[in-house]
């Protein structure tokens, strides 16, 4: 998230988020009307400016902009292949990826303590947890290992890859997972002192509250995911 | 905390089989895209190199997590997945699959280089078949769905009948197994070279 700026749905409860991405991504993957379909990705597109998440969504923007520009030809020419199924399915999973992506960038404290206010097991909690926070840190930490690959001058060229593909993947792998590793085992520790191990109830210095604005955005959000699906069954879309 | 060894997977070991599964599952995603090009390819190439690669993630994961509950979570994190993208049957199956795997290693399996291996073989197996549920289960409905998004029916027939061949089946099935073993086995040999000496573990 852009630091600074206050973005209107910066605050919004981390709840609100989860509780939306469960219909985004069955909408997506359930309507067939094309048009409908653009219609989500543009709701979902802004629902990622509301939280100020520009680069991301001119990143899907841009891959969606791309696969549409495929897809047709790809049609048209009847391709048997994985190329046309990534067509059609890549652009419905950018959509429940633009959905997730507010759940990620919220704080870790704060999805915690919401996440618990759900009523969910611990063990619920902090796997969600775990795995929206560690999905965005992947990348960083890649490229952060191909830097110091680069500085080493191992793998950095295409024939260098082609030529020792085994010694390039270990000198990704090997520190990927150390790093992996390391991160566990930091979590692990902060998890620890925060007690979350320990029986009873968490609290939290996170405020969770349903606010007015939170009801607002959870209704308006349901209420247009469903005016969509029962557009496309209206059309005639049938699964 | 030595005196009560747990058997059931704590807080650490949670995080530890999350972090790991999330870096299995994005080697999934990178390892079918040079193969995207062409079905055949995906289906052999794409999934024997994803198993490989995930050998060693899997190997020092059960080695920092040897608990009930570990295998279970591991396909668990695929099949929250699977469920958020909306294939519900696939999630469902790779639940289901975790709880086997985990029946496999139950009992002190993870020092067997056997059953853990045999866990890992099924899981990379049930989660490279993953792809072939839709077909194989919901046929006419993924038959349907494809052909209301503007596929020709020829196209679609040839797909299905590509995805239910049971020679295709049969052979992605074996690719999968000869990877994941190899997958062990140089998971095995970076343990001991690198992650061993590392303090990985």
């Amino acid at each position: 998230m852009q630091q600074g700026r206050i973005y209107p749905l910066t605050s919004l409860d981390v709840r609100v988020r989860v509780l939306l991405l469960i219909p985004v991504s069955i909408a997506a993957m359930l309507i067939t009307d094309e048009t409908l379909l653009c219609c989500l990705f543009a709701l979902a597109a802004v629902w990622l400016l509301m939280f100020g998440l520009h680069k991301k969504a001119l990143a899907y923007i841009l891959v969606y902009a791309a696969l549409w520009a495929v897809l047709f030809p790809l049609r048209e020419m009847q391709i048997p292949g994985s190329i046309p199924l990534l067509t059609v399915y890549v652009r419905r999973i950018i959509i429940a990826v633009m959905g997730a992506a507010p759940v990620m960038s919220a704080p870790t404290g704060r999805l915690i303590a919401s996440l618990h206010r759900m009523k969910l097991p611990k063990t619920a909690v902090l796997s969600l947890a775990v795995f929206f926070r560690f999905m965005p840190t992947v990348s960083m930490e890649y490229r952060c290992i191909r830097e110091a690959q680069k500085f080493r001058g191992i793998g950095t060229s295409i024939a260098g890859v082609l030529l020792h593909p085994f010694l390039t993947a270990e000198c990704i792998l090997v520190p990927m997972l150390m790093r992996t590793s390391k991160v566990a085992d930091e979590l692990a520790a902060s998890v620890s002192v925060r007690g979350m191990q320990l029986e009873g109830e968490c609290s939290s210095l996170h405020e969770v509250r349903m606010g007015a604005v939170d009801w607002l955005v959870l209704v308006l959000g349901f209420t247009a995911v469903a005016v969509l699906f029962a557009a496309d069954r209206s059309i005639g879309g049938s699964v | 905390m030595k005196g009560s060894e747990r058997k059931f997977v704590g807080l650490k070991e949670i995080i530890i089989v999350v972090l790991f599964s999330v870096l299995t599952f994005i080697v999934s995603m990178v390892t079918a895209l040079p193969f995207a090009a062409s079905v055949h390819l995906q289906l052999y190439a794409g999934y024997s190199l994803m198993a490989i690669i995930s050998g060693p993630i899997y190997v020092l994961m059960i080695s920092k997590a040897p608990k009930v509950g570990t295998q279970v979570l591991f396909f668990a994190v695929k099949g929250l997945y699977m469920l958020i993208m909306g294939q519900v049957l696939t999630g469902i199956i790779f639940i289901v699959g975790g709880f086997i795997c985990e029946l496999i290693v139950m009992n002190d399996g993870y020092h067997s280089v056997i059953r853990s291996g045999a866990a890992y073989m099924l899981h990379m197996t049930l989660y490279g078949l993953g792809s072939f549920f839709p077909v194989l289960f919901l046929g006419d409905t993924f038959r349907a769905q494809l052909l209301s998004r503007g596929y020709d029916a020829e196209a679609v027939e040839t797909m299905v009948s590509l995805y239910s061949s049971p020679v295709i089946i049969l052979t992605v099935v074996l690719c999968l197994c000869v990877a994941s073993a190899l997958g062990m086995f140089i998971g095995s040999r970076m343990m001991k070279k690198h992650f061993v000496p590392g303090g990985a573990v």
